[in-house]
């Protein structure tokens, strides 16, 4: 399949204050064949677009008026009112980091471009997104995509609780109710439930 | 907490992109470069008028107020984020400095009021100039005169090496 067929029948949300971005993203976006691009400019307004709309990847600038990019992402991954938390994400800023790259990762961020934004990297995290979709892994303290990028050979079991990739609205609408019910029970209980590996957080728990 | 791993820098798993998605991007570079100057006309023109009211409410009655800092401070980082984008890193690195100004210089200062002032003029002939990539001789006149000549060096250094873009 070429370039310009890949992504017809994507939709992608893009959320920048920036007409200026909003518009350039669009462009190499639509360039690169994407079927759907919806733009708002800010983060209350996504939050509020995301209850009817169920777009395939979100683009959201970090820096912006109000509500940031980052806590945009940290609702969608673990907020109550979330109903999307396995959205792919990616973050632009033009504050490209260590510490800031690490701490999108850490909120569940997919992806994560940095300003200036050239076309071609543009196209690369598409592909990555759409080509390469990566597992979600959900932990006590983190909810999101597998951070690790690399296979790394170690002696110790596989501690990471793999959620499976669920594609209907349904099976979306269950694990939200999963995801709420967590995070009612307290955190002893959590940490008992969490999918341990050869019983480790079930002793870690027991021992608390 | 467990402690997440390390960050990777070197991106082994960068996807590769065939050649109608390398044609199309270069054609998008392209035309955003062309179309930007009058793109962004309008920002520049809402940066100085920002910076004119500023500068009166200074002369006649010595204050800044944070308000108008903020949207100064706002307008400017707005420049900053899309010059590059659009293919202009001078404007990109002037705005840079610039925002640099706003949040930890003395606006009060008539010295640094002046730089501002330099600063402004110096977005303004970059993008009526159409001064995109490294700029050139041209552009790293203008630079010098706003005190970002090694910035300009370093940019048309960065010009002829691709970007390597960190991964998450």
């Amino acid at each position: 399949m070429d370039a310009s067929t890949r992504y017809a029948s994507l939709q992608v949300f893009i959320v920048d204050d920036s007409e200026y971005m909003r518009r350039l993203l669009k462009m190499m976006l639509r360039a690169f064949g994407v079927g759907t691009i919806d733009c708002v400019d800010g983060a209350q307004m996504a939050m509020r677009q995301l209850r009817s709309d169920m777009p395939d990847l979100l683009v959201t600038d970090w820096m912006m008026g109000g509500m940031t990019g980052i806590d945009l992402v940290r609702r969608i991954r673990r907020g109550e009112d979330s109903l999307n938390p396995f959205l792919p994400i990616v973050m632009i800023t033009g504050h490209a980091n260590k510490k800031r790259i690490a701490e999108a990762r850490d909120a569940g961020v997919n992806e994560f471009l940095a300003k200036p934004v050239a076309p071609i990297d543009v196209a690369g995290r598409l592909e990555e997104v759409v080509q390469r979709p990566r597992n979600f892994v959900r932990s006590d303290a983190y909810f999101g995509p597998d951070r690790r990028r690399h296979q790394i050979d170690t002696k110790r079991a596989d501690r990471r609780g793999l959620a499976p990739i669920y594609t209907t609205p349904e099976q979306i609408g269950a694990f939200v109710e999963e995801l709420r019910e967590r995070m009612a029970q307290g955190p002893v209980a959590r940490i008992a439930d969490a999918t341990p590996a050869e019983g480790e957080l079930a002793q870690m728990a027991a021992t608390e | 907490m467990r402690e997440a791993p390390e960050i990777q820098w070197e991106d082994e798993t960068a996807p590769r992109l065939d050649a109608d998605a390398l044609a199309r991007a270069a054609a998008i570079t392209a035309i955003l470069r062309e179309e930007y100057p009058a793109l962004a006309a309008p920002a520049v023109n809402e940066l100085r008028q920002c910076w004119t009211a500023i500068n009166t409410l200074i002369r006649h009655r010595n204050l800044v107020a944070a308000r108008d800092r903020d949207r100064f401070y706002r307008l400017a980082h707005d420049i900053k984020g899309h010059g590059g984008s659009y293919g202009y890193p001078l404007v990109s690195a002037a705005a840079a400095s610039l925002c640099g100004l706003i949040r930890a210089r003395n606006l009060r200062d008539a010295a640094v009021r002046d730089l501002v002032t330099r600063h402004i003029a110096a977005i303004d002939q970059l993008v009526a100039e159409h001064i995109e990539g490294d700029g050139g001789l041209r552009g790293r006149a203008i630079l010098a005169a706003i005190g970002l000549e090694d910035r300009a060096m370093r940019i048309a250094d960065t010009q002829t090496k691709p970007a390597a873009a960190a991964p998450v």
